[in-house]
């Protein structure tokens, strides 16, 4: 399985509708993922954390990837869902995450200041710590800050679609993401498109080979774009849908209850860890095994 | 003395996809139309010239005087069709981690723009590489021809339901 963690939502606040020919692009965009291999995509609505979000939950999230995409999930076996990335600047005017989590399936943070770096590795409950790769990083990043947000289970997101842009932004990128990779020892990366275009996609050859050569391991790549994104897809959804992050009720192919990651069409053969019965349970190891405790 | 070690890259251009016709049922994104807008057959302008100069550029504007000078020691485009769009470049072994980054960086090819040179399989001997490509084409082709199916099996039945009400109107 493939996996893109990061396509842009053509939207950049609540008030700005969507139009149908943006619609069309992305929609253009998600087949040319499909087209290079991927399978699961993960479409990203990006806010800055102190503007004013609605009051309802159900209006928090303006993507209705149902009604707009069935046919295209029906027809390709793509997987698509729902990210927020909030860019978090000063943490005093924050909003609790606890509502803005229950409506999307991941929730991603972006610091572009030192204190938000704080508070996005240490306090929020996020699943994706990313960067704006175009432009300087906020802060020199510490081993301690970046390596502990990656022992609680965060990983660190890497987009590669700011290589693509321009010179200038290459050059940026290159240098952040060196510096992200040292700070991170390489541990829980993630690679995602952050394609705003069909033409900003690119297969998982490509993209592993410009990371082997800006210093990412071998197997490290090959895992960015699999399990650890695979990963994060797992515990984003957990979060809204799972008793204490361990127990899920239902089928694993259902429609309406998918929790585990498996492709779309039948003929895939399945991805998941194992494939799950009816009314069968998914089972964190570790945090089951400390409940009953 | 030691061999000359080399490795071959699989390549496909894919151009800009426009997918605007819709088929009989009025839907825009099938499957059909998916694949055959990204496969579509190359203009002349994309050539095995202009494209070995066009990777040369993207070597010298990411990798400088250095990597176009190593990559570019051992550098031959061995195949290129213009009907599929795909071909066969060969370099060094240490280089071809390099090669494919900058194959990933180009965004066009001499005065055509918005392309994708989509790097789809390295390998060691040049038939490995054939006989992959050839395998490639048709699980594509067949995929196409099924999909086709699928949809044409759809209109097969929607029409053989019409016949049957009228006949139990006759009776």
């Amino acid at each position: 399985m493939l996996v893109d963690l990061n396509v842009r939502w053509p939207q950049n606040g609540y008030s700005d509708p969507v139009s149908e020919e943006e619609l069309i692009k992305l929609k253009t965009t998600l087949s040319t993922l499909y087209t290079l291999g991927y399978t699961h995509i993960a479409l990203n609505f990006t806010m800055n954390q102190s503007d004013k979000f609605p009051n309802n939950v159900r209006e928090m999230n303006p993507m209705q990837i149902e009604a707009r995409f069935k046919d295209l999930m029906n027809t390709t076996g793509l997987k698509i869902y729902s990210r927020i990335t909030l860019i978090i600047d000063d943490p005093s005017k924050g909003q609790s995450l606890s509502k803005i989590s229950q409506a999307f399936d991941i929730v991603a943070a972006l610091p572009v200041s030192e204190k938000g770096l704080g508070l996005a590795t240490t306090n929020l409950d996020i699943d994706i710590l990313t960067f704006n790769y175009g432009n300087r990083l906020p802060t020199i990043l510490k081993h301690k800050n970046i390596c502990n947000c990656v022992n609680r289970g965060v990983k660190v997101e890497i987009v590669y679609g700011y290589a693509l842009r321009d010179i200038q932004q290459r050059r940026q990128f290159i240098s952040n993401v060196r510096n992200v990779l040292r700070a991170s020892r390489l541990r829980g990366i993630v690679v995602s498109s952050g394609a705003q275009s069909a033409l900003e996609c690119r297969n998982t050859l490509g993209v592993s080979s410009l990371l082997r050569t800006l210093g990412l391991t071998n197997d490290q790549c090959s895992r960015s774009q699999g399990e650890n994104a695979s990963l994060v897809l797992l515990n984003g959804r957990l979060r809204n849908g799972s008793y204490k992050q361990v127990i899920v009720m239902g089928s694993g192919d259902g429609e309406d209850n998918n929790i585990v990651n498996q492709t779309g069409l039948p003929s895939h053969h399945p991805v998941g860890k194992r494939k799950l019965t009816d009314t069968s349970v998914a089972f964190d190891n570790k945090k089951a095994k400390h409940n009953i405790e | 003395m030691v061999r000359l070690k080399s490795r071959y890259v699989l390549f496909e251009v894919l151009l800009s996809p426009h997918i605007t016709n819709a088929d009989e049922d009025g839907e825009t994104f099938t499957k059909h139309n998916i694949l055959l807008s990204h496969h579509r057959p190359c203009p002349k302008e994309i050539s095995i010239k202009s494209l070995i100069q066009e990777i040369r550029h993207s070597l010298q504007l990411n990798f400088g005087d250095y990597g176009s000078g190593k990559i570019g020691s051992l550098l031959q485009l061995k195949y290129f069709s213009n009907n599929t769009g795909t071909g066969i470049i060969r370099c060094h072994r240490e280089d071809v981690d390099t090669l494919v980054a900058s194959l990933m960086l180009i965004n066009k090819v001499g005065d055509i723009e918005n392309v994708i040179i989509n790097p789809v399989k390295v390998s060691g001997t040049i038939k490995k590489i054939e006989q992959y490509s050839i395998r490639r084409s048709s699980k594509l082709l067949s995929l196409l021809n099924k999909s086709r199916k699928q949809s044409a099996l759809r209109v097969n039945l929607i029409d053989d339901f019409a016949t049957v009400e009228e006949d139990l109107e006759d009776s």
